[in-house]
């Protein structure tokens, strides 16, 4: 999208706007491809151990209550995305209803 | 912790030379096809309804213009089809409330969906993106304020006893009143997805507000620093513990048998997704 579109005159401010610039630039700079965004942990890819892992090591860290995924995206068609969502329905995501605060570090520990 | 599957609704590629400009604003509708269209909306659709069949505490939608990024103008109208098809909750994630010269009629839509559903909404204010005030012909210089605004308007609109008259700067009604009011008291929860702005953060994290601050696809980076930032703005700036029920966390997956697969599979849709302008 061309910058001017993306922030017409006025829509933000300068500071909030170059704050946005620098996020999104690691996000859509050169390594946009899935490897870099999955080390990043823009997306999380892979074996169902691994998704489960990587957002319950987040939510020790972080102790949201809320996850919210996107399980089709882009161009994901109906067959991969219906496996996507079974199979994350089947291995990942009971595994994430069952964890509360009891779970969680703690704000001083994740803060440090 | 719950866990909700969300939706853009893409439309389905375009030739790549489509793209090159813009795919917001300009890239004209005339790619666009009904018989696509009609497949794509009632798949997608399905897929949510299905999300809640095998055990999703919700689903959930949102709101962009003029673009094939999102066919979803209003995510009203898909919070509609699937109230009577889902038993969990669905957030619409959000409404640029503030895009309207009349934000009482989304309120009212809220309402309706919140009373059709016996109380299963959540609700998202957001400013909408830069390109949808060229969508609407709407001045963006004024768009912080009129978000602010319009929020002060739909919360006192669901909670205050109408009639009573609204004044504000770029909204005026003499007669308040909606009908329905919500069905969840004192209203709908509200939810606010950001990119990390600390001025959202401060606001949402308000005393007065206390509202669940979802920070977007971005790095994980981003979301230590944003949702450590709203604890510390809450102890620091406004003397309170905030509590996780007050944050959330979103991110794309795909799961497959092994990791190698999964990334193989995932491939073509994610770089679609994160190289199309």
């Amino acid at each position: 999208m061309p910058v001017g579109m993306f922030f017409p005159p006025g829509y933000t401010s300068v500071e909030s706007m170059q704050r946005v610039v620098a996020g999104k630039q690691s996000i859509m700079g050169a390594g946009r491809n899935v490897e870099n965004l999955n080390k990043q942990g823009v997306i999380i890819v892979g074996s169902p151990e691994t998704v489960r892992r990587r957002i319950l090591d987040a939510h020790r860290e972080l102790g949201f209550s809320t996850f919210m995924t996107l399980l089709q995206f882009g161009s994901l068609d109906a067959r991969k995305t219906e496996n996507n969502i079974r199979l994350f329905a089947r291995e990942v995501l009971p595994a994430l209803q069952e964890v509360d605060d009891r779970n969680y570090e703690g704000f001083r520990t994740a803060a440090e | 912790m719950q866990v909700l599957n969300f939706h853009l609704f893409p439309y389905p590629p375009l030739p790549d030379e489509l793209y090159a400009k813009s795919a917001w604003v300009t890239l004209s509708n005339t790619h666009y096809d009904e018989k696509v269209g009609h497949a794509t909306y009632n798949l997608y659709l399905d897929q949510l309804e299905l999300c809640d069949q095998l055990g999703f505490d919700g689903v959930a939608v949102n709101e962009h213009h003029q673009t094939p990024y999102c066919i979803m103008p209003s995510p009203i109208v898909t919070a509609a089809a699937l109230s009577r098809r889902t038993k969990g909750k669905i957030a619409i994630l959000g409404s640029a409330f503030c895009l309207r010269d009349h934000p009482l009629t989304l309120a009212e839509e809220h309402a309706m969906i919140d009373n059709i559903t016996g109380g299963r909404l959540i609700t998202g204010f957001v400013r909408g993106i830069g390109a949808e005030y060229s969508n609407f012909g709407v001045n963006p210089t004024y768009s912080q304020e009129r978000h602010l605004e319009a929020h002060d308007l739909v919360v006192q609109a669901w909670t205050r006893a109408g009639p009573f008259a609204f004044e504000g700067k770029h909204y005026h009604f003499e007669y308040v009143n909606v009908w329905p009011r919500p069905y969840q008291k004192p209203h709908p929860p509200i939810w606010i997805p950001s990119q990390g702005s600390s001025e959202t953060i401060a606001w949402a994290a308000h005393p007065d507000r206390k509202y669940l601050y979802m920070q977007n696809f971005n790095p994980y980076s981003a979301a230590v620093k944003y949702l450590n930032e709203y604890r510390r703005v809450a102890e620091q700036q406004y003397g309170y513990e905030a509590q996780s029920s007050q944050l959330g966390w979103a991110g794309p997956c795909y799961v497959a048998p092994t990791d190698e697969q999964a990334m193989e599979e995932a491939r073509e849709a994610i770089e679609f997704l994160f190289t199309r302008p």
